[in-house]
């Protein structure tokens, strides 16, 4: 028998799973998708821009592909944003990889708002580091805006034109801003992963292996330590034993037939919406609500990342549609709280490139080109010569906002899908509004001819947080600081679910540190650990 | 019904109309973008070819208003179609440097990151907020 079962195959599992079997465990991880072989990626084709608003499309919803499940999101502000294949949502990120600031995890004690962390920025340092060597980082040390920390593996990404142009922008208003740290390979680094050729469209996969995803950094190792991969495994119920310990799952294979496997811990990695899903759909006598959910928190306190878009078109070409779209800078200037700011918490501004045609002409950092008379003139204006700062702000936890299971839609397999309930509270518009004048005036620092801005960008689910939180107070909270269920000794949930807070930045590296912890923990612990008979 | 898409991407000195590229027959092949392109030539007047330009932006913007959702995937269609179609690219890649090539294999050349942008910056004081468990680590 395995001894530990995970479910998902995405940033947490593929680290977690290669940490245990590293450990000596005999891991079997389910994953509902299939491999993406590195040759498969749209932007070798002509026709790589119709992939993203189709078959590659981010949203499950429009995407449709046979291993996605629909999304309910008729009641959310901020829609889906996700992929499931062996690498999960790492198969379409732009790998933006920060690291959470010390204040992210002490939000209650600083400024009396959501939730402290059980754990520190300390406590998940040497993670991070072992999290940045398996998945490679580029990047600079000194950034005054964090903590100093250890070289990154590799230089920086270059910035581009617009980069440079908004660096100066930022010096000349004295406001903070850094190289971004991004899992991007600007030399040869890893097994068989080649350096970035600034190609741009990160998202559509990287045929190099240069842009880090899970399936060619962690699970490589993960495979060659022993670990059992079994890919188109659509896990449905977590199963429990009359004390409401964890027993193994049950899931449908590709034929649609129903498979079992029996474990002694069971591990969730499926991120904060799949997760959650699942937690709630595996009811039984102990646990009527969901698996672990007798405080009712299991799908509650999503959090996103809001974001807000300002867009800058300059008179010269900026060709933006070279380099990783979504890294070059970043400002964290407006990042913590400040006392004559109208909101608590902050934000960060990263700069993203711009879009190749059909994304320009189809509009996302910018409206859509008109169709009509205008439509070449504006075409024109546009293309290339924008540069975009977006603005991440910290979306603080409230209950209203959940997952739940959506009353009338299910997948190919009649699973119920998980919906989306979830709008912006006050302190966040008004978080947004701030950060888009701070961008608004950069730009207009960096001489741009004239700027839009989004107040806020629905497409943008990419992080999908906090809805099984970790906390020390079993009554308020899912799981303790080690990833492990108050309520069932023998599940950990290992992906952004369990983060108390959400903090301002791109969560990856803190997901994955995490997992790591969370592996490295039971290692320790898995002994003493109650698991079923 | 190249009318219909010809009033929305028309051609100028540069760039080809949609009729120009056969975006009609390559809507219709399509298999993601036919069905909403259908439904929005149902909507149209039949009398839709004979009509003038005037009545024919009228009768657009009266479906994109009416029928948002409908209007939008066929405008994603037809962008998508368009900007991907190979004379469309060659005149990108004239006007803008940007290649009618996919990204990949190739790429575009990356240039070595000078350190020396950082130097305002990195000059500057610790600027994060410090809490009480925090060391250099």
């Amino acid at each position: 028998m395995t001894d530990i079962v995970i479910v998902g195959a995405g940033a947490s599992g593929g680290a977690a799973a290669w940490r245990l079997a590293r450990a000596g465990f005999k891991v079997t991880c389910l994953e509902q998708g299939g491999w993406v072989a590195p040759d498969a990626t749209p932007s070798l084709h002509p026709e790589w821009e119709i992939a993203r608003q189709t078959t590659h499309h981010p949203n499950p919803n429009v995407r449709a592909a046979p291993q996605d499940y629909p999304v309910d999101d008729s009641e959310a502000a901020i829609k889906p944003f996700l992929y499931n294949a062996v690498g999960g949502s790492t198969i379409l990120w732009g790998a933006h990889f920060p690291r959470f600031r010390p204040s992210d995890f002490r939000t209650k004690t600083l400024d009396g708002v959501g939730d402290d962390w059980p754990i520190c920025y300390e406590d998940l340092a040497p993670y991070y580091a072992e999290n940045d060597r398996m998945m490679g980082v580029s990047g600079l040390s000194g950034d005054p805006g964090n903590p100093h920390r250890e070289a990154r593996q590799m230089p920086p990404v270059p910035p581009g034109k617009a980069g440079v142009r908004m660096a100066q922008a930022f010096d000349r208003l004295g406001w903070h801003w850094w190289p971004a740290d991004v899992a991007i390979n600007t030399m040869p680094y890893g097994e068989g992963r080649g350096a970035c050729n600034n190609c741009g469209p990160c998202d559509l996969g990287c045929p190099h292996g240069a842009r880090s995803a899970t399936d060619v950094s962690y699970w490589p190792q993960a495979i060659a330590a022993g670990v059992n991969l079994i890919t188109g495994a659509r896990v449905f119920e977590i199963e429990t034993d009359a004390q409401g310990r964890a027993t193994g799952v049950a899931w449908y294979d590709r034929n649609g037939v129903v498979q079992r496997t029996r474990a002694p811990v069971v591990a969730l990695a499926s991120n904060g919406l799949g997760t959650a899903r699942l937690m709630l759909l595996s009811t039984s006598k102990r646990f009527p609500n969901g698996l672990a959910n007798d405080t009712d928190l299991v799908g509650r306190r999503l959090m996103h990342h809001p974001t807000g878009m300002v867009t800058g078109r300059f008179t010269e070409a900026m060709d933006g549609w070279a380099g990783p779209f979504a890294v070059s800078i970043l400002s964290q200037q407006f990042y913590e709280t400040n006392p004559s700011h109208d909101f608590v918490r902050g934000y960060q501004m990263q700069l993203i490139r711009s879009d190749g045609p059909v994304g320009t002409a189809v509009g996302g950092y910018l409206p859509r080109v008109p169709w009509g008379e205008g439509h070449h003139a504006r075409f024109r204006e546009v293309f290339g010569h924008t540069a975009s700062l977006t603005v991440t702000t910290e979306d603080l936890p409230r209950l209203e906002n959940r997952v739940t299971l959506s009353d009338h839609l299910t997948d190919s397999d009649d699973i119920p899908a998980p919906k989306i309930t979830y709008s912006l509270d006050e302190n966040t518009k008004r978080m947004i509004a701030h950060g888009i004048d701070s961008a608004t005036h950069a730009f207009t620092e960096a001489g741009a001819a004239d700027i839009t801005a989004q107040s806020l960008v629905a497409d943008a689910g990419f992080h999908l947080l906090g809805t099984a939180c970790m906390g020390s107070d079993p009554d308020a909270s899912v799981t303790d600081a080690n990833s492990r269920a108050h309520a069932v000794p023998n599940l950990l949930i290992l992906d952004g679910a369990v983060f108390t807070t959400a903090a301002a930045l791109n969560p990856t590296s803190t997901i994955q540190a995490l997992a790591l912890r969370a592996a490295d923990a039971l290692v320790r612990d898995r002994a003493e650990m109650q698991v079923a008979s | 019904m190249n009318a219909l898409l010809d009033t929305m991407i028309p051609g100028d000195e540069e760039f080809p109309s949609a009729s120009g590229i056969g975006l009609h027959d390559a809507l219709t092949g399509h298999d993601r973008f036919a069905a909403p392109y259908a439904a929005v030539l149902a909507e149209l007047p039949e009398i839709v070819n004979e009509i003038s330009q005037a009545d024919k932006v009228t009768a657009l913007t009266e479906i994109e208003t009416q029928h948002p959702a409908l209007f939008n995937a066929l405008t994603v269609g037809a962008y998508s179609l368009y900007y991907t179609n190979p004379q469309v690219a060659a005149v990108i890649e004239r006007l803008t440097g940007h290649t009618a090539r996919p990204p990949q294999p190739t790429g575009h050349p990356l240039e070595t990151f000078d350190p020396a942008m950082v130097a305002v910056p990195a000059a500057r004081a610790p600027h994060y907020r410090p809490t009480p468990e925090v060391e250099d680590v």
